[in-house]
């Protein structure tokens, strides 16, 4: 019989023999949903499950090597029959005799018998499926949890009726253990302890009550809660007064600020331009301890009561989840203001990103963006939407501190915000120290954003001294001079140095020496908080804070810690350091012993959370030497970083996780793929291939053939699609091929390998053998089986009709891949198809088709930033030969703007290389040559480097820059050329542009020479230019069709003969081609 | 694998230089023993010899990455060209390295005399533009 135990780590035996443990987490997921759901089920519907994002061809091969996996460990136990299907389904054989714990749970809460509740609580010691991680074990996990709870509540119930107290409240503390924010349950053991005479524990759960729901929703107890309270409190204490709590503000009270009026000038200028609706950034820039955040703090202060000050600051350890400081300002918004009204869809956006919008606007996460780079985008635009809103009703101060340890991508969103809020009443105030990570200010340039910069520099003598005096007026002026000195211009150690001596420590000690006597002086509950605050390097809620220090001592750490100036309550009911020269100090005087320990007990702390982020879980189990568990809550930090688009985050845990996994081969091969997937969303080639090979490398250690072919099939899949490297992926799917030979049962594997080489072929191969190889799947599948890869095939004819077969119009074949790719659900495979076919018809002159389909690509819904903006260009161009520049400037703000947002160099880069081609043709040589420039800033970026300094020498002499254009025209021969420069059409531009140089400097005789050799060249290529290989040719060498058409030879013959008839008789005008002839070619 | 290499000095712009490498119509102004190109699409073109009329050279054009040489390879035999332009005053430098793979070793004096003859016709022809 087969035993399954769910709750906890998953625990297979059949007959009493342990099952060998299922590898790879995927397997594993998939048998503990099965068993989950015993019966068949659907392969497909199995597959899209566990892999939703891949064909689903590629899904249920996927599925099948799970399920091999699986097949072998209940075979190594004699239990292999349990797992039955056939080709459509899968599933756990109801018809064997089995036990698994969760059944027997369902069961036993249904019955009706107090013990049997005991007994199904029992079986829930632990959580469920402790040792995965998948979004739909942790629902299912909460939902077991409240059951556990619920069970719990109705025994609890059960022992009081029957007149059993001390049962009854035991049940209902282990109740509130499952969940802790029920106040009803808080309520019922206030009461109970009441009841039985226990009045002093009774206050204290009320205590613990207030505390838990001040921290988890910055609230306090329901009016029935407190009058409950108050009734116990009467009886047990009559006569005594209510506790008080001490009032203190948000910020501890300040000393005044000293040598810093300038600076403070600047900001407040800043602040007062925002108020008045001129928004924007300042970054305040200084060493550690030199008094930024004090700055900011005196301009929160002076802000005024009617300002909103929100804070983020970024973590001082590694493992912060990505946009931490983000959801930590939005906390504070959410405490803050109402609930915008329901049309506002982007607070269910920032749902996503904070648990107290969820809870204070009573607003449910809206389900994320399909793809991480929209998901990115619409989490961006949410919180910009959220900062305007919030600034339209109060002037907003937005404090985000130490942005030199940001993510990335907290970074990117902070440029992001940063450039929009011109016309907004909010400024974002920016600390950071010279060193450590540039990516906001870095972002910030590129996005042509220019804040307000204000460096600090160390206290003069003077300022020192009344500083010290300030905080230590006690002490003598050599004393002080002493302090002075040891401070050396930072506001900081002054500070601590006076104390220090002010209390008797010797100055010649260094910062940990000054603080060792007043951390030895600490009550322990105190000691316990500041311990816990230095391994956490963030603030704590205060939820946490009460975990830490239990409910009962909370007041009293808080009170001694803040007093004796080493922690400090921030904002949104959080307590941190006064600085994180003190945090660090603190953590230095730990023992190395007590270092461990202190990561472990937070560890349990953390666990005890609603929410937990998995990222730090794991850099404190890492600590604490539990590498097995850190891995995997890696690789689910890398997951959820992904789902919120901030693929650098994703991609350094997904690293960090399978090095850990280097033992287990087959794991860490799939950790490596992954990576290489999400290497390729980065768009880095290079780092795509040493993941993989390090997959390929493990693979071919286990010696398993079907899991090489399918990591080749994987390979090529990202190269042809995400990165764009046909031939190249047409290479992997024929090694895929190779390993499969004929003889590997693998018909899921093969059949995408085919498709990817029909795919390839049509676009750089032969399209005959194209055709072949469609009609070879084809036959493999039929369209209901597989919609996607049905879509797939059809974009492949696509491709072999513009490659000019002769037969079916390129039009009538994208119709239907559009249609079978919209059936599969596919936009973004609708959207590449309608842009495809536009640049198609540009590029055969068809330019009203083009525009048409460029709309429906436009209209077909949301697509990824790079896809919306080919669009959005495609249009600009058709339009601009259309002859409608009235709309062209429109089309172009969309694609820039777009481009900005996605933050992508390269995808900017590409965006001013079009603005600027665009700006040249409308005869706006100024605003082309600032396009042009920016694009060629970019070295790494794909568009046709050689063609753009041709443009920019073009623009340049249209403003009279002759000696510009001939330096721009001297960069062409070091430039890259590829078969998408179209190299035979280079020469006889080059030579055209050297003839318009030689006519702008008068002379006449070179000039005709060069336009006759230009016309030469051009005449040459009449009639031979393959635009369908050409087109291909920039699809594979620049990821992009030609959205401004291919070249059109005729027209540059016609316009370089006119150019020398304008030469022979200069009466023409300034220049001999109108604007409007000027034709335009690909590059992209 | 056997190489050589030479370089000159050309009084021309390396856009001169440039254009006669990049164009294979213009190869036989050059490139001794080319009679004709034809069938220039994307990077490649179809060289014909004088002494072989009929039998077609398919020719690749292209450059290394980083844009800095250009690189013509005959697809037949393997033999490639990597031609580096660099500016010097008013004109430049062209350099040439030529790589024969093992199996045209045989080749090798035929191919270093056929280009030592071509390289000064490039130069000239740059500097007669």
């Amino acid at each position: 019989m087969l035993h399954a135990r769910l709750f906890g780590p998953l625990r297979i035996s059949v007959n009493t023999d342990a099952a060998p443990d299922v590898t790879g987490l995927k397997p594993r997921a998939v048998l503990a949903w099965l068993l989950m759901h015993p019966g068949l089920h659907p392969r497909e519907s199995v597959a899209a499950r566990f892999w939703p994002d891949v064909l689903d061809t590629s899904a249920r091969g996927s599925l099948r090597s799970a399920l091999w996996v699986v097949r072998a460990a209940l075979e190594a136990v004699g239990g292999a029959e349990y797992l039955v299907g056939d080709r459509a389904r899968v599933g756990i054989d109801v018809g064997r005799p089995r036990w698994v714990d969760l059944e027997d749970v369902i069961r036993l809460a249904r019955a009706n018998d107090p013990g049997d509740w005991e007994a199904a609580f029992g079986l829930m010691t632990e959580p469920l499926l402790a040792d995965l991680t998948d979004d739909w074990v942790l629902e299912a996990r909460d939902e077991y949890r409240m059951l556990a709870a619920e069970l719990a509540r109705r025994i609890a119930a059960t022992a009081d009726a029957d007149g059993r107290p001390v049962d009854a409240i035991a049940w209902t503390r282990r109740a509130l253990a499952r969940d802790r924010l029920d106040e009803a349950t808080h309520r019922l053991l206030i009461t109970r302890l009441a009841g039985a005479g226990e009045g002093a524990q009774a206050l204290a759960a009320y205590e613990r009550c207030r505390v838990i729901l001040r921290a988890e929703f910055g609230t306090g107890p329901s009016d029935d809660t407190r009058a409950l309270a108050r009734s116990v409190r009467v009886d047990a204490m009559p006569g005594s007064p209510p506790p008080v709590r001490p009032n203190r503000s948000s910020k501890p009270p300040v000393g005044a600020l000293v040598g810093r009026s300038g600076p403070l000038s600047v900001l407040e200028t800043a602040w007062a331009r925002a108020t008045a609706g001129d928004g924007g950034v300042a970054i305040v820039s200084g060493a550690a301890g030199i008094g930024k955040s004090r700055l900011v703090d005196e301009l929160a202060a002076r802000a005024g009561p009617e300002a909103l000050v929100i804070r983020g600051v970024a973590a001082e350890v590694e493992g912060s989840p990505p946009l931490a400081p983000w959801s930590e300002a939005l906390d504070e918004i959410a405490s803050a203001i109402p609930a915008p009204p329901p049309s506002a869809t982007w607070a269910g956006d920032l749902a996503r990103l904070s648990l107290r919008i969820q809870q204070a606007w009573e607003c449910p996460p809206a389900p994320a963006a399909a793809t991480p780079e929209l998901e990115r985008i619409r989490l961006f635009d949410a919180v910009l939407e959220c900062l305007r809103w919030a600034a339209a009703s109060r002037p907003l101060l937005v404090i985000l501190e130490d942005v030199h340890l940001i993510d990335a991508t907290s970074a990117a969103l902070a440029a992001h915000v940063g450039r929009r809020l011109a016309n907004t009443s909010a400024l974002m105030v920016l600390t950071r120290r010279p060193e450590g990570s540039t990516a906001v200010l870095d972002a910030l340039a590129r996005l042509n954003a220019a804040p307000a910069l204000i460096v600090l520099s160390p206290l003069d003598p003077a300022h020192g001294r009344e500083l010290a005096a300030a905080v230590a007026p006690g002490l003598s002026a050599t004393a002080r001079d002493e302090v002075v000195v040891r401070g050396d211009g930072n506001p900081l150690l002054i500070v601590q140095a006076a104390r220090a001596r002010q209390a008797g420590t010797e100055v010649s000690e260094d910062l940990r020496g000054w603080l060792r006597p007043t951390l030895a002086r600490l009550p322990g509950s105190a000691r316990l908080l500041v311990d816990i605050s230095a391994v956490a390097g963030r603030s704590l809620d205060l939820g946490e804070v009460a975990s830490c220090v239990g409910p009962e001592h909370t007041d009293e750490a808080v009170d001694a810690a803040c007093a004796a100036g080493f922690l400090e309550e921030r904002p949104g009911r959080r307590l941190g350091f006064t600085h994180s020269l003190i945090r660090d100090a603190c953590y230095a005087e730990l023992g190395s012993g007590r270092r461990v320990w202190a990561h472990g007990r937070l560890v349990e702390i953390l666990e005890e959370r609603p929410r937990q982020e998995p990222a730090e879980l794991a850099r404190h189990l890492l600590l604490t030497g539990q590498d097995q568990r850190a891995r995997e809550l890696l690789a689910r930090a890398a997951a959820q970083a992904r789902a919120i688009g901030a693929l650098n985050e994703a991609a350094g845990f997904l690293r960090e996780a399978a090095v850990l996994a280097d033992g287990t081969p087959a794991l860490a091969a799939e950790l490596w793929l992954e990576l290489a997937s999400i290497e390729a969303g980065r768009a880095d080639r290079a780092a795509v291939d040493r993941a993989f090979q390090r997959a390929v490398a493990l693979l071919e250690q286990t010696g398993d053939r079907r899991a090489l072919a399918s990591a080749w099939g994987q390979h090529a899949l990202l190269l042809w699609t995400t990165l764009c490297y046909p031939r190249e992926a047409a290479a992997a799917y024929q090694r895929c091929l190779e390993l499969l030979g004929e003889s590997t049962n693998a018909p899921e594997i093969r059949v995408l390998a085919l498709a990817g080489q029909a795919k390839a072929e049509a676009l750089i191969g032969d399209p005959a053998r194209a055709a072949q190889l469609a009609d070879a799947v084809a036959a493999r599948i039929e369209p209901s089986d597989d919609p996607a890869l049905a879509a797939e095939m059809a974009g492949a004819r696509l491709f072999i009709g513009i490659r000019g077969d002769g037969g079916t119009p390129p039009s009538q074949l994208a119709d239907e891949a559009i249609a079978l790719a919209n059936a599969a659900g596919r936009t973004e495979l609708a959207y590449t198809t309608a842009i495809t076919t536009a640049s198609a018809l540009a590029a055969k002159g068809d330019i009203e088709g083009a525009l048409g389909y460029t709309d429906r690509a436009l209209a077909s819904g949301q697509a990824g930033a790079s896809l919306t903006s080919q669009a959005y260009a495609a249009r600009a161009f058709a339009l601009l030969r259309l002859g409608r520049p009235e709309q062209v400037s429109g089309a172009v703000a969309a694609f820039m703007d777009i481009a900005r947002g996605a933050q992508d160099p390269n995808l900017l880069a590409v965006a001013h290389f079009d603005a600027g081609t665009i700006a040249l043709i409308e005869d706006r040589p100024g605003v082309a040559i600032e396009h042009l420039q920016q694009a060629l800033a970019d070295p790494g970026a794909r568009f046709s480097r050689p063609l753009a300094q041709m443009y920019l020498a073009e623009a340049e002499l249209r403003v009279g820059q002759i000696d510009r254009a001939e330096a721009a025209l001297g960069c062409v021969p070091f430039e890259p050329v590829g078969p998408a420069d179209l190299p035979a059409t280079l020469v006889p531009r080059l030579a055209r542009i050297q003839g318009l140089i030689a006519a702008a400097r008068g002379d006449r005789e070179l000039a005709d020479r060069r336009l006759a050799e230009a016309e030469a060249g051009w005449g040459r290529l009449q009639g031979t230019l393959d635009l369908g290989d050409a087109y291909a040719a920039v699809i594979v060498d620049l990821g992009r069709p030609p959205v401004a058409g291919l070249v059109e030879v005729c027209a540059e013959v016609a316009r370089v003969r006119a150019e020398r008839a304008a030469l022979i008789d200069p009466s023409g005008g300034r220049r001999p081609v109108a604007a409007n002839t000027t034709t335009i070619s690909t590059g992209g | 694998m056997p190489e050589f290499m030479m370089s000159a000095f050309c009084g021309s712009p390396a856009e001169e230089v440039w254009k006669l490498l990049y164009d294979p119509y213009r190869f036989s102004e050059w490139w001794c023993g080319t009679a004709r190109v034809a069938n220039v699409t994307g990077d490649t073109a179809t060289r014909y010899m004088a002494e072989w009329p009929d039998f077609p050279y398919p020719t690749r054009v292209t450059t290394r990455s980083d844009g800095t040489r250009v690189i013509i390879s005959c697809l037949l035999s393997d033999i490639t060209q990597e031609w580096t332009l660099e500016p010097d005053g008013v004109g430049c430098v062209v350099r040439l390295r030529v790589e024969v793979p093992d199996a045209e070793s045989a080749r090798l004096a035929t191919v270093r005399d056929e280009l030592a003859s071509s390289l000064p016709r490039l130069i000239a022809a740059a500097e007669r533009a």
